[in-house]
């Protein structure tokens, strides 16, 4: 039991990473209802950015974490300038399409700067973890749940009690009656695509100093994990990020305990399969596929 | 207070707005009126840049806002409902009503200055007032999606009120309501929405526009045929023929 317990508290610290990333994927398709392939290798630009800060100017933690976050916010502004501004509203295939070519140019830039295949980064924490009963965590296990915390109190605050909340919410839902009230969708999406770079910047920052090391394989890894932890939860629902993240993080967990690693993402697309098959908006996100179902029906 | 200068809009071989030259001054209520296919909600969506004019001028206020963004038309004091609705369904009834007043000025993102949550308090409660006049207080936090439609319809109602903008377009507010609900209708658009506004109205309920309309155009075919006293223009020949055909015209 203390076994099971154990494993699944490590599994929620990673699956809140998850959870973040997923908010980020979730934050620009409920605006957009288009999904940005390129948004790990984004996160790892901007994580390469800051290990080459750590490398080459020998920077502190606290100023790789800052170099890390604003390399990826600046790299999701190109993204969205690139393949979701420039594209019109209605070719969602093109602005997936156009991410996918961008997420091949970031891995080459990547590349470029540093052209090694793993550098190191610097860990948060000197020393490992605390002590409670007979469970042990980690300090950036409990950092990484602590932050996830906070940032979801964050967005909800930002979601349900600013102006620019409201307006989200508004373009997410209808961005052809927003424009009616004066919101203009164009500066509401660039700003979703801003926090949610940032959300992705904190997520990747959080991992990579748990982990230590940086590959350009970790794009392709933070696309992956938060698109199945965005799908388990359900498309396009907030809470349903959350939920996908933390559960993804704890099956992950806990199939690498009891089966072994080799098995581990294996269990995680079987059970992203298992949901789609008997619920196929994800867990939450049920409304979403109903709506499309609707529209359908209409046409 | 608008005036469109030879407005022309066309789909393909289609001229749905056909050198449209016309005016609408301060405080007025103009019915504008015409078949199924005149170009009503075209001039509509022109003058608010759902799409743009292929040629011609548009004036508010003397300021051309021919090229003009849908949002940046809306931020200047141009309102409009919608024949089909466009209200946020997953939204409250006050939450509605809120996101309507979003560009206006001094209704600012974040409310860090005391200032800021000052207007917010201000805002909040013109939302408020802006529901008891369509009467809809009662169900201010319930979903858009909850009501029926009657309710939705003064919901865009409320949404106009709490903009207070200078010129309005109404488009079928009436549409799919019975003869009562009609008439409720009729009366909160006379007592709540026209005054101090320029009012306009597409209807085809012509006792809505004959009591709140001082003014009434009439399209056809994209063409403006009558312009006028509601009373002159209801019985001129070219209006009962576009609405009837010609042989009703000549009997």
């Amino acid at each position: 039991m203390i076994d099971f317990i154990q494993t699944t508290l490590d599994g929620l610290s990673i699956g809140s990473a998850y959870a973040l990333i997923a908010l980020g994927f979730t934050l620009v398709f409920g605006v957009m209802r288009r999904i940005n392939l390129s948004y790990g290798p984004s996160i790892m630009l901007g994580a390469f950015a800051g290990t080459w800060a750590f490398v080459t100017l020998e920077a502190q933690p606290w100023l790789v974490a800052v170099v890390t976050i604003a390399g990826t916010v600046a790299v999701g502004m190109y993204v969205e300038r690139l393949c979701f501004w420039a594209i019109r509203k209605d070719a969602a295939i093109a602005s997936m399409v156009s991410s996918f070519v961008i997420w091949m140019q970031l891995e080459e830039v990547a590349t470029i700067l540093l052209p090694g295949r793993t550098y190191p980064y610097p860990e948060l924490f000197k020393f490992g973890g605390i002590d409670i009963g007979p469970y042990f965590l980690r300090m950036e296990h409990v950092t990484t749940l602590a932050v996830a915390m906070f940032m979801l109190v964050v967005l909800r605050l930002l979601l349900y009690r600013t102006r620019f909340g409201l307006a989200l919410r508004a373009v997410s839902e209808s961005s052809e009656a927003a424009v009616y009230m004066g919101i203009s969708p164009v500066r509401i999406t660039f700003w979703a695509f801003v926090f949610a770079s940032f959300i992705g910047g904190v997520a990747g920052y959080l991992l990579l100093a748990a982990d230590q090391q940086v590959t350009p394989y970790f794009g392709l890894w933070a696309t992956f994990k938060g698109l199945i932890a965005m799908m388990l939860g359900g498309l396009g629902s907030i809470p349903g990020a959350i939920v996908g993240g933390l559960l993804l993080g704890v099956i992950e967990a806990h199939t690498q305990w009891y089966l072994g690693n080799a098995v581990k993402d294996l269990t995680a697309y079987l059970v992203l399969f298992l949901v789609l098959v008997l619920r196929p908006g994800g867990l939450l996100g049920q409304g979403i596929v109903e709506r499309h179902a609707q529209a359908f029906r209409r046409i | 207070m608008l005036n469109l200068v030879s407005v022309e809009k066309r789909f393909g071989e289609l001229h749905a707005l056909s050198e449209i030259t016309i005016s609408f001054g301060p405080n007025e209520t103009v019915g504008l009126i015409g078949p199924n296919g005149s170009g009503k909600s075209t001039l509509v969506n022109v003058v608010t840049a759902t799409y743009g004019p292929d040629a011609g001028q548009i004036l508010f206020r003397g300021t051309d806002i021919t090229s003009h963004e849908a949002h940046r038309i809306s931020r200047l004091g141009i309102a409009r409902t919608f024949q089909n609705l466009r209200l946020f369904q997953r939204m409250t009834v006050i939450g509605n009503v809120e996101a309507a007043q979003y560009g206006m000025p001094g209704n600012v993102f974040f409310r860090f200055r005391p200032d800021d949550r000052r207007n917010a308090r201000n805002f909040r409660q013109k939302a408020e007032w802006a529901l008891e006049q369509v009467g809809l207080q009662d169900v201010r936090n319930r979903l858009a999606s909850s009501l029926p439609l009657p309710q939705l319809r003064r919901l865009e109602i409320a949404r106009i009120l709490a903009r207070d903008p200078e010129l309005v377009f109404l488009d079928e507010p009436a549409g799919g309501m019975t003869p009562t609900e009609s008439e409720d209708m009729a009366r909160l658009i006379a007592d709540c929405v026209a005054p101090n506004r320029t009012c306009i109205v597409i209807e085809h309920k012509m006792d809505l526009i004959a009591h709140v309309c001082a003014r009434v155009c009439v399209l056809n075919a994209g063409q403006l045929i009558a312009d006028g006293d509601p009373e002159e223009v209801f019985v001129l020949p070219t209006v009962i023929e576009a609405y009837l055909g010609r042989a009703a015209a000549h009997a």
